[in-house]
């Protein structure tokens, strides 16, 4: 693997190289994305149609958004697969800044449902905190690189102070769900990056440090508090997050081994189960389709980390490999997060499962992180 | 670890992380998936109860004396109630209910009775409230609309002993009852008189419905899946215009009474604190009327009394208890009335003959006993010396002294106790309950040895010290004093054992117990066998007045007959024809035209008596001399009664009760020759006998089809009792 290459980049590719890349891609990759995104429109269709056929609404509403938003995201993937990552990883530090004001700028908008959330574009929502899941994916994998196998106390120190400048000002909008998933993206990238043990060890410790503080002296609230334990025992009450993840195992567990059928289950059509299309879109699939539908999404996600993992073994260069480390470390804390959480193995956090929660910044998001996979597996052939 | 290794780390905790969920997955859904499949359906279905429609309860021609009137209730289940929504929820429909929050709260945390079922918060509530309720369920959550019913009463008080009132079940009762009658805490249930003696009858099977709802408890579907079955309706014997006679007069006898000074100090005037009556067929046992005064309105338990009320209306001595059915519950030494059965006693014993006389010179003495230096004196009232008495005149002009020598007679014969007034008194079905379907019946008591050491040993020395029978004891039995104790319904049937020539029959308080939704053609059946007595009463709006000359329906069961008394009417249709009085349109509790099933009125007999028929007849013209021969007790209260039309006997008794004043009694019978009533009507407190017999000519004045008058005081007679 060339650690010093000097030739000048540019931030696409030629269309030449990028005509052999098609040929290189990932095709095994491609193909479980297009099979979960093809399952993700079906289920945000089967999730959202009751409620919007409840208030008058088309019940196909949804769907057409998801499908618009997925449109987008393959525009997105095949921009990240045609760039020359190298040259993205440069331009990082812009990246980083845009990030950075576009968070801060979200503390001048109104706030909706009680945070700081996203800009209201039209029709759509813009979250700056869902793209910039890929900026620190990739500050950490530019600087990681730079510093590979030297990261002292020091170096470490500056690598989780690129990574919690952003993750800081998600925490604080407050977005707890996306703020654990940069901290997740920060430990197995800094561990890649050739972080000592006691460093990452350390951290681990320092957080859960914080996390007591904030309890004790209540920076957390309430709800946050009731939401992180309630996995803990959530048949206990009918309150809140718990009776939310009481009826999400219901649901799935309703649906048995070969479900209820697409389209049926009293659980998620008679709104026993929250956030159907969104946070909880893993119930609907248990609940209609059963174990059967259940494990498919399951297996797929596992052929993507899988495929992600092989990418990051086969890159050519530090950079690569950080990169695919990283989108690693995103998908495996979602899926294990989000799906988790509907079986009460996690606490309630509000995170998109990748590929079937509905929703334009996160799966966007989602396709471009894939994008920059295949661009990386694809490039070793170089 | 160089960076292979560190990658290969990663993939380590990937598949784990992975592998946990797919763990998790499989077990949710297969092993807990049948538990989860049970909660989803708990989610979305909900089984409610629906209240069957209580039976009503109709008077002997179908009139209708207990209905039920439909509405909607508000109930709360809290377990769909949130903590955190209470008082929001609460507040709201404190406003939208007009019941202060306080109340709504108090009602909602009544933990009486079983923790689980949802609350019954207000009832009767209007249309609007209906609406706003099931329009707007996630602004009330846990808070659901129900229908019930609650008994009216369409005249009112009438009958209020007899009919009794429901209420909701108590947590007492709930442990009392088997659990398969399944009554949840909501429920009502019969809690005196007809409503509880029949509450099996009246309340008919709840039935269920499958509620499917969302998770706003929106319903979205409803069906039914048991039909509930409604209650049956229950005829009485009562008849309504009858009852109602029955109980006026009690009030103007109570009032004719309280004019007349007290005989044993004439500076007070009588009391007449409360009163009873009971009009009886004496071959049927049929109860036409029962009243108890003071009285109530059962309309202050619907729907429910408050503690205070109930205090205020019926607690405290001056109010006389007036949820007392002193007809049945209340003891009275029956003095005087009692005199026939000892006569019967004496004759039966070869003591007396119908041509016995004794010189009565106001006083019995037991010279013996005087020197003993016990009570050795027995006197008639105001120790009139009546002369001599035989034994017809001994009832008309109701001598004690004459009683005390029969009384006498049996006290010395010690051995002959089996053959006594008591043992002759039981078996007349004194002293015995008459088995009236009512909750609250007390049997009375006919006092001898065995009787009193039974008390001392079952309450103790300290209550009851006096456990022998002494000398002197049969000669105060022999006028019903000493212990004798009697309700009204039970000397009515006494004399009804008298009447009817020697059976004993049970009382009767149901005709019949129909299926409501029995209506039109239902009575051809059983027609033909009944004979030409059971016209149906309900087509005929005016009944025919008696004609004292009846003969008597020839379709008499042989099982009541007696030898010395021509047999008597039992189908109870044709009693019914007999019964007269207030008349007034009748409201019918069913659909014009509807003919009413033939009733089985065979009586239930408890015991017979063959009487000598000569004697007999004497007792019972000693007895309607009482009302209609010169010198008779009653003469004064029957004065001007028209005899001719309609012949009535009967007896007075005026009983002393010790710290009180005395008690005034009459029975009378008719119309004679073959009485088809006897009316016992007791006052407390109400002075001589015969001021209730002014009570009983007034129900006979209504039986009879004469013009009913109001009761008169009855006063001068001096001596008579």
């Amino acid at each position: 693997m060339a650690m010093t290459d000097t030739a000048p980049r540019t931030l696409v590719s030629g269309s030449v190289r990028a005509e052999s890349a098609v040929k290189r891609l990932d095709a095994v990759l491609i193909a479980a994305v297009l099979a979960l995104s093809g399952i993700g429109l079906v289920m945000v269709y089967a999730a959202s149609r009751d409620s919007l056929l409840a208030v008058g609404a088309d019940p196909g509403l949804y769907l057409k958004k998801q499908i618009i938003f997925m449109t987008f995201g393959l525009v997105a993937a095949a921009a990240a697969v045609r760039l020359d990552y190298r040259s993205f990883l440069e331009r990082m530090p812009l990246a980083f800044v845009v990030l950075v004001i576009a968070l801060l700028g979200l503390f001048l908008v109104p706030a909706k449902n009680g945070a700081h959330g996203w800009y209201q574009l039209g029709l759509f929502q813009l979250q700056p905190a869902e793209f910039g899941k890929i900026v620190v994916i990739g500050c950490l994998a530019a600087y990681g690189a730079a510093q590979r196998n030297q990261l002292d106390l020091r170096r470490f120190t500056f690598f989780l102070t690129i990574a919690g400048l952003p993750t800081a000002l998600v925490f604080l909008q407050p977005d707890l769900g996306t703020a654990l998933v940069y901290l997740s993206i920060v430990l197995v990238m800094a561990w890649l990056a050739g972080a000592q043990g006691k460093h990452i060890l350390g951290l681990v410790a320092a957080g859960i440090a914080t996390a007591w503080l904030m309890i004790r002296f209540g920076v957390l609230k309430e709800y946050q508090i009731k939401r992180l334990t309630s996995f803990i025992d959530a048949s206990a009450s009918a309150q809140d997050a718990a009776y939310n993840v009481f009826q999400s195992k219901i649901a799935i567990g309703a649906g048995g081994v070969t479900g209820q059928g697409l389209f049926q289950g009293t659980q998620t059509r008679g709104s026993w189960v929250p956030a159907r299309h969104t946070d909880f879109i893993f119930s609907v699939v248990g609940e209609q389709l059963g174990f059967a539908g259940g494990i498919l999404v399951v297996l797929l996600f596992a052929i993507i980390c899988w495929r992600i993992w092989r990418a990051a073994v086969v890159a050519r260069d530090p950079e690569g490999m950080l990169l695919c480390v990283g989108v690693l470390g995103l998908f495996v804390f979602q899926i294990f997060e989000n799906i988790g959480m509907t079986m009460g193995i996690m606490p309630v956090t509000g995170i998109p499962l990748p590929f079937l929660t509905y929703g334009g910044s996160s799966t966007i998001t989602a396709f471009f992180a894939i994008g920059l996979v295949l661009n990386v597996a694809a490039s070793r052939f170089r | 670890m160089n960076t292979q290794q560190r990658l290969r780390v990663i993939g380590v905790i990937v598949v784990v992380l992975i592998a946990a969920l797919a763990g998790r997955l499989g077990i949710l859904q297969t092993v807990e998936s049948a538990d989860a499949k049970r909660q989803a359906a708990r989610n979305i279905f909900d089984t409610e109860p629906i209240e069957p429609t209580r039976g009503r309860i109709l008077d002997r021609s179908g009139r209708v004396l207990v209905d039920n009137l439909p509405l909607n209730v508000v109930r709360i289940d809290r377990k769909k109630l949130k903590k955190a929504d209470r008082v929001r929820t609460l507040s709201r429909l404190s406003a939208l209910l007009d019941v202060p929050y306080y109340l709504l709260e108090r009602r909602l945390d009544d933990n009486a009775g079983g923790e689980f079922s949802p609350r019954e918060v207000a009832r009767g509530v209007k249309e609007s409230v209906s609406i706003e309720l099931a329009e707007h369920p996630e602004r009330y959550p846990g808070v659901a609309i129900g229908s019930a019913w609650q008994r009216v009463y369409p005249n009112g008080n009438i009958a209020a002993h007899v009919l009794g009132y429901v209420g909701k079940v108590t947590a007492e009762e709930l442990a009392r009852q088997p659990l398969a009658l399944g009554y949840a805490r909501a429920d009502f249930i019969g809690k005196t008189g007809v409503e509880r003696a029949f509450e099996r009858e009246l309340r008919g099977e709840p039935g269920a419905e499958l509620i499917t709802k969302d998770r706003l408890s929106r319903v979205v579907d409803r069906e039914v899946t048991k039909e509930p079955v409604p209650g049956k309706d229950v005829r009485l014997t009562i008849d309504l215009d009858l009852q109602k006679l029955l109980e006026e007069t009690l009030v103007q006898t109570e009032r004719a009474a309280r004019q007349n000074v007290d005989a044993d100090n004439p500076a007070v005037f009588v009391k007449a604190t409360s009163s009873a009556g009971v009009v009886f067929e004496p071959n049927t046992g049929e109860v036409l009327a029962m009243a108890s005064h003071p009285t109530y309105d059962p309309r202050e338990f619907v729907p429910s009394i408050t503690q205070e009320r109930y205090d205020e209306l019926f607690k405290g001595e001056e109010k006389a208890s007036p949820l007392t059915n002193r007809a049945t519950f209340g003891l009275y030494p029956p003095g005087s009335t009692f005199k026939p059965f000892t006569a019967v006693a004496g004759l039966r014993a070869g003591m007396i003959t119908t041509q016995t006389v004794v010189d009565d010179q106001g006083e019995f003495v037991r010279e013996d006993l005087c020197k003993r230096r016990v009570k050795c004196r027995w006197q008639n009232a105001g120790k009139a010396a009546l002369g001599i008495t035989d034994l017809r005149k001994s009832l008309r002009v109701s001598s004690d002294v004459y009683y005390y020598e029969i009384g006498n007679k049996f006290d010395d014969l010690s051995k002959a106790k089996e053959n006594g007034i008591q043992q002759l008194a039981r078996e007349m079905g004194l002293g015995k309950p008459t088995n009236i379907r009512l909750p609250d019946e007390r049997a009375g008591a006919v006092p001898d040895e065995a009787y009193r050491k039974k008390l001392t040993s079952l309450y103790g020395r300290k209550k009851f010290p006096n456990d022998n029978w002494f000398t002197g004891d049969t000669i105060n039995v022999s006028i019903g004093q000493g212990e004798v104790l009697t309700s009204p319904l039970g000397l009515a049937r006494g004399y009804a054992t008298l009447i009817n020539g020697g059976t004993v029959v049970d009382a009767k308080i149901d005709l019949e117990i129909r299926d409501r939704a029995i209506g039109g053609a239902v009575a051809t059946a059983g027609d033909a066998s009944t004979g030409a007595g059971a016209k149906p009463p309900a087509t005929t709006s005016t009944l025919a007045p008696v004609n004292p000359s009846t003969t008597a329906n020839p379709a008499a069961p042989t099982s009541v007959a007696g030898p010395t008394v021509p047999a008597p009417s039992t189908t109870t249709v044709a009693a019914t024809e007999l019964i007269v009085g207030a008349v007034g349109a009748p409201d019918l509790g069913i659909p014009p035209g509807t003919t009413l099933p033939p009733i089985d009125a065979k009586p239930t007999v408890e015991n017979h008596l063959d009487f000598n028929e000569n004697d007999l007849s004497v007792i019972l013209a000693g007895l309607e001399d009482v009302t209609s021969a010169e010198g008779g007790t009653a003469v004064s209260a029957f004065e001007g009664f028209p005899f001719d039309k309609c012949r009535v006997g009967g007896k007075t008794g005026t009983a002393q009760r010790t710290g009180k004043q005395d008690t005034a009694l009459f029975v009378g019978f008719g119309p004679l020759p073959n009485p088809k009533y006897v009316v016992a009507l007791v006052v407390e407190e109400g002075g001589f006998g015969r001021q209730a017999g002014a009570g009983v000519r007034r129900v006979f004045e209504g039986l009879c089809g004469l013009p009913v008058n109001p009761v008169r005081s009855v006063t001068g007679g001096g001596a008579e009792f």
